[in-house]
């Protein structure tokens, strides 16, 4: 009886386990941040800390942060699994941070295209794209 | 007849501090009356005294403007109350500005254009950016709220509009300067052209952030957003809380220091600078019947700092503010005064001494005072669409009772509902009991006719009163902001202020006092950043 009922829980806890980690598969799936071979490998913490301008430099690397256009998909999808933000709140945030005098939000890109080049040609600088577009040889730091 | 004869003896004994001649209304007119022969000084007035510029409410009268009444036939016959004595580098009469309304604004816009431009040429990175409020508010009372807001309505109170420069040589140096067209502070009148911010910023590390130049005090949740209507859900802060500060803006140096903690971000603040402050005096009664009822602008200068602790959560924030600052006469070398003391004349009857020409004392005097404040504040999210914003403040005046010391807070309950957040905001706002009483007597205390000279010493007294700061008062708000997008906002809101003993911020009719009564105000606005 009692090992009938350990071994339910031991399923349900499993079953609960597996279902998390295909969340999180599925969450960050699909959207990656790539970075000039001058910035190192970063966690999320550090990467929502860069998009939120509290983090200007990483291992004495100055970073340059460029998001995609508001309301573009990609955006999205990088709001909610890296700040756990919709547009509104993002948008939100920044303004008062800009007008607060602490600066003003990344700039933006509109191509994913466009974000490859910038990136890949400038020191310092980070971006995220759909992990489809990701090519042989980009520097992932995240995914 | 017995308080004439105490009157003269008062004459007799005390000379004008601030001229030094024996020369005012009362012993002109009592000795007129009793045909004494009083000899009038011919020493020239003491620095300081009346011979300097002058505001409106305290100059001679024009000749056509004499003929109406029965004026005295010298400007410094008549009693001044000291707000009418100081140099007045920073006062500025109704309409006195410059032939084009919007003359410095355009300057400044200008003077931006041409100092930034260069910036951005040399600057690795630049944002632009803006933002504007167009709001209408209108009260069910005559007189005016808040310098603007009578049963005319008005879009004064709460339009505004700025731009935004943003540029960085480095990712760590930058410079940021924000153009900014409000109603003028010293000019009801008129709409002027203002830097809120304009300094430059180092920031060495992630934790550390120095700016030097022109920027604003921290020490509320919204006071360095007080002008961007999108940062906050109600169509007007506070004003219980916000319009009696000090000063919102300082010249000098700011250092913050932020820690990562676990339950989020812990940051310092600390500031140092010295600003100067256009303070709004309601002059209800003038001096009838050459000096009509109307504002008078005094320019103060405040040196000081502060600390503000800040704690942000994913939902909530806390603040702890404390500052220190010096105030005194801006571009003046005269004193502010202490008090109006009380000068009696017989059992029972006297009056204050409202202006250093009225015999008695003299009025106690210091170069400067200290202002000290101390903030908490609290802005809590109780779960995903309730959230709760408070605010208290004290600040402490000890060396005169001209000053707006005071408590003061508000607390606030918000709901949101997709893209609309409705709230209820109760605020206060109480002077502390000295300036509170020193007005009340000044204002109450009535010399009887049978003094000679009574009508304009009274006259006076409440020119006198009106010359101290007070508040007592109270308000309840319902409204709500409709969030149109990201970027833009409308916010509607119906106000009632109660009004208690008195309140600076009401401009009371001539020879009433507004007290125990409300204020209905509507406020409607459109709120924008791009």
């Amino acid at each position: 009886m009692m090992s009938g009922l350990r071994h339910r829980t031991f399923m349900l806890m499993l079953m609960l386990l597996l279902a998390s980690s295909t969340t999180v598969a599925q969450a960050t799936e699909g959207v990656v941040v790539i970075g000039h071979p001058t910035v190192k490998r970063l966690d999320a913490s550090t990467v929502a800390r860069i998009y939120t301008g509290r983090v200007i430099e990483v291992e004495g690397v100055a970073i340059t942060a460029i998001n995609a256009n508001a309301g573009t998909a990609i955006r999205n999808r990088f709001l909610q699994l890296f700040l756990n933000q919709d547009e509104d709140k993002y948008t939100a945030y920044w303004t008062v941070r800009r007008y607060i005098g602490k600066g003003a939000s990344p700039r933006e890109m509109g191509k994913s295209s466009d974000i490859i080049q910038f990136v890949t040609s400038t020191p310092g600088a980070i971006g995220y794209i759909d992990a489809n577009e990701l090519r042989p040889g980009m520097n992932v730091l995240l995914r | 007849m017995k308080g004439h004869l105490a009157a003269m003896a008062l004459f007799d004994r005390f000379r004008s501090p601030l001229s030094g001649a024996p020369v005012d209304l009362l012993r002109r007119k009592v000795a007129q009356t009793q045909a004494v022969t009083v000899p009038i000084s011919n020493k020239p007035p003491a620095r300081g005294s009346i011979e300097r510029p002058q505001p409106w409410l305290c100059q001679a009268p024009r000749e056509g403007a004499r003929k109406l009444g029965s004026g005295p036939a010298f400007p410094h016959e008549r009693p001044q109350p000291w707000l009418c004595q100081a140099p007045q580098g920073g006062a500025r009469k109704l309409g006195s500005g410059p032939a084009f309304p919007h003359q410095g604004l355009l300057v400044k816009i200008v003077a931006t254009l041409v100092v930034f431009w260069p910036v951005t040429l040399f600057a690795a990175d630049y944002s632009l950016s803006g933002f504007g409020t167009l709001g209408f508010a209108k009260s069910d009372k005559p007189y005016k709220y808040q310098r603007f807001v009578d049963d005319t309505g008005t879009f004064r109170r709460d339009s505004v509009a700025g731009v935004q420069l943003d540029a960085w040589l480095t990712p760590s140096i930058g410079a940021t300067v924000q153009a900014l067209a409000s109603p003028s502070s010293n000019n009801d009148a008129q709409f002027d052209g203002t830097f809120a911010w304009a300094f430059a910023s180092w920031r060495p590390t992630n934790d550390w952030l120095i700016r030097v130049g022109k920027q604003r005090l921290p020490i509320y949740l919204y006071s360095q957003t007080y002008n961007v209507g999108t940062t906050y859900e109600f169509a007007r802060l506070p004003t219980e809380m916000y319009s009696i500060s000090p000063s919102n803006d300082y010249v000098g140096l700011s250092a913050s220091k932020t820690w990562e903690v676990r339950t989020g971000e812990l940051s310092l603040d600390g500031y140092w600078g010295s600003s100067g402050l256009d303070v709004r005096f309601w002059i209800r009664d003038g001096l009838q019947p050459n000096q009509m009822p109307s504002t008078l602008f005094r320019r103060l200068g405040i040196e000081g700092g502060g600390l503000v602790l800040t704690h942000k959560g994913v939902d909530t924030t806390y603040r702890l503010g404390l500052s220190r600052v010096t105030v005194n006469e801006k571009n003046s070398a005269n004193a502010y005064p202490v008090t109006y003391p009380f000068v009696s004349i017989a059992p029972g009857i006297g009056y204050f001494q409202v202006d250093a020409n009225l015999p008695g004392p003299g009025i106690p005097t210091i170069d400067r005072y200290g202002y000290r404040t101390l903030t908490l504040g609290a802005d809590i999210a109780l779960d995903s669409s309730y959230r709760v914003i408070t605010e208290v403040a004290r600040s402490l005046v000890k060396q005169t009772n001209f000053s707006n010391q005071s408590n003061r807070g508000y607390v606030a309950l918000l709901k949101k509902v997709d893209k609309w957040t409705p709230y209820v905001v109760y605020a206060y706002l109480r002077s502390a009991s000295g300036p509170l009483n020193l007005y009340d007597k000044v204002n109450s205390n009535v010399v009887p006719p049978i003094v000679l000279g009574a009508a304009q010493i009274n006259a006076s007294q409440r020119v006198g009163a009106d010359a101290i700061l007070v508040y007592d008062q109270h308000s309840w708000s319902i409204g709500t902001s409709y969030s149109i997008s990201p970027t833009s906002k409308i916010k509607a809101e119906w106000m009632r202020v109660r009004i208690g003993q008195v309140s600076s911020l009401v401009d009371a009719p001539a020879g009433s006092n507004i007290r125990n009564q409300s204020i209905d105000v509507i406020s409607l606005s459109y709120n924008v950043v791009f």
